[in-house]
């Protein structure tokens, strides 16, 4: 392989390496305080999918907490109804809001109760088997 | 060239005047009704009062809660559960922004009523209404107790949980089987529901409303 081909093989590398790691941007994350003795919590942020693929959030984990799940509140009628999201599809350069009254994680049986102390590593799980950590601030924000 | 107006009998010269009557009627019927109607910006008012009595319910202080706790000042009415992870805490922080910028002392009260009975004893439901405000009143019951409760008002909910692979589907008024464990969830109520000094139940706000809305209308309903 003279030196040429090596650059561009290693250029190749580069490019599937970044094309495979799964990377989304997070801004307005938080960890919403709950009242005493309740045990969960939900989590608001907005993601930005930079890259030009989509991309599909299947499963989260929190180092805090035995349960993650992803949530949306659902107005139909005068009723209010939560539903269970089994995973978050992320189209190309889109942001998604997770925001009170809508999308949400919700945090379950913490090992602690979580105080304004208290730091939550979030990890996102992609359908490309690829994983992304965060670390999140508990607020007693206004909704 | 001036027209004069000639009447064939002497009575017809009261037709202008009953005209004008009937217009002028009209116009003061007519800010009445809406100087009460429409000023409201949010709350919607029921045609007649409804007077609230026969129930027994418990309040977050483990004391016996009738009609008398409705009696002598507004209320505000909410269906809910503790372990609401988004929708009860955010309409909750907006009832208590609403008493703070009311600044009325006893003259309004916040109530909440929990759906689940199971999960939220009186503790767990007296730390957490106090978490928004002190002016906060948690109320409890048997199912069969607080359907009957919430259906006075039109506020309904269910329970869903899964149980052996199986959407199970817990109408109000029916206790959550024991087999299901912790694990289910509670579809409530979106309505505020509001009750005058007399006990009475004379209409709800519907969500989404604004803070500043709900204020305007309670300020206005309480002659301040």
């Amino acid at each position: 392989m003279n030196y040429y081909n090596k650059i561009g093989a290693a250029a190749l590398l580069c490019s599937l390496a970044s094309y495979s790691a799964a990377q989304v941007l997070i801004e307005d994350a938080w960890v919403q305080l709950a009242p005493p003795a309740i045990t969960v919590n939900a989590v608001y942020m907005q993601i930005h999918n930079p890259q030009l693929r989509p991309q599909t959030i299947v499963s989260l984990s929190a180092d805090c907490c035995a349960m993650v799940m992803l949530h949306n509140t659902r107005k139909m009628g005068d009723k209010v109804v939560m539903e269970h999201l089994d995973y978050l599809e992320l189209p190309a350069q889109s942001k998604a809001q997770l925001a009170p009254g809508g999308m949400h994680i919700m945090l379950m049986e913490p090992q602690e109760e979580l105080t304004l102390e208290s730091k939550v590593k979030l990890t996102f799980s992609f359908s490309d088997g690829s994983t992304q950590e965060f670390d999140l601030h508990v607020k007693n924000n206004d909704l | 060239m001036l027209k004069i107006m000639i009447y064939k009998k002497p009575w017809q010269v009261l037709y202008p005047v009953a005209i004008a009557a009937s217009v002028g009627l009209g116009i003061v019927l007519g800010m009445q009704h809406f100087s009460v109607a429409s000023p409201l910006t949010a709350a919607q008012l029921l045609p007649e009062p409804k007077p609230l009595t026969g129930f027994i319910l418990e309040n977050h202080r483990g004391e016996v809660a009738n009609e008398n706790i409705f009696r002598g000042h507004w209320s505000l009415v909410f269906f809910g559960f503790t372990s609401c992870p988004d929708y009860c805490p955010m309409e909750l922080q907006k009832l208590a922004k609403l008493l703070n910028m009311m600044g009325v002392g006893d003259e309004l009260q916040v109530v909440f009523v929990s759906v689940d009975p199971e999960r939220d004893g009186q503790e767990k439901l007296a730390s957490y209404v106090q978490f928004f405000h002190s002016q906060i009143t948690g109320l409890r019951g048997s199912n069969v107790e607080l359907a009957s409760f919430a259906k006075f008002f039109g506020a309904a909910y269910d329970r869903s949980a899964i149980l052996n692979s199986k959407v199970l589907s817990i109408p109000a008024g029916i206790n959550m089987p024991v087999e299901v464990g912790e694990q289910y969830q509670v579809n409530h109520s979106t309505r505020v529901f509001m009750i005058n000094p007399s006990g009475e139940f004379v209409g709800s706000f519907t969500s989404p409303y604004s803070v500043k809305d709900m204020l305007f209308d309670m300020q206005k309903l309480m002659g301040r």
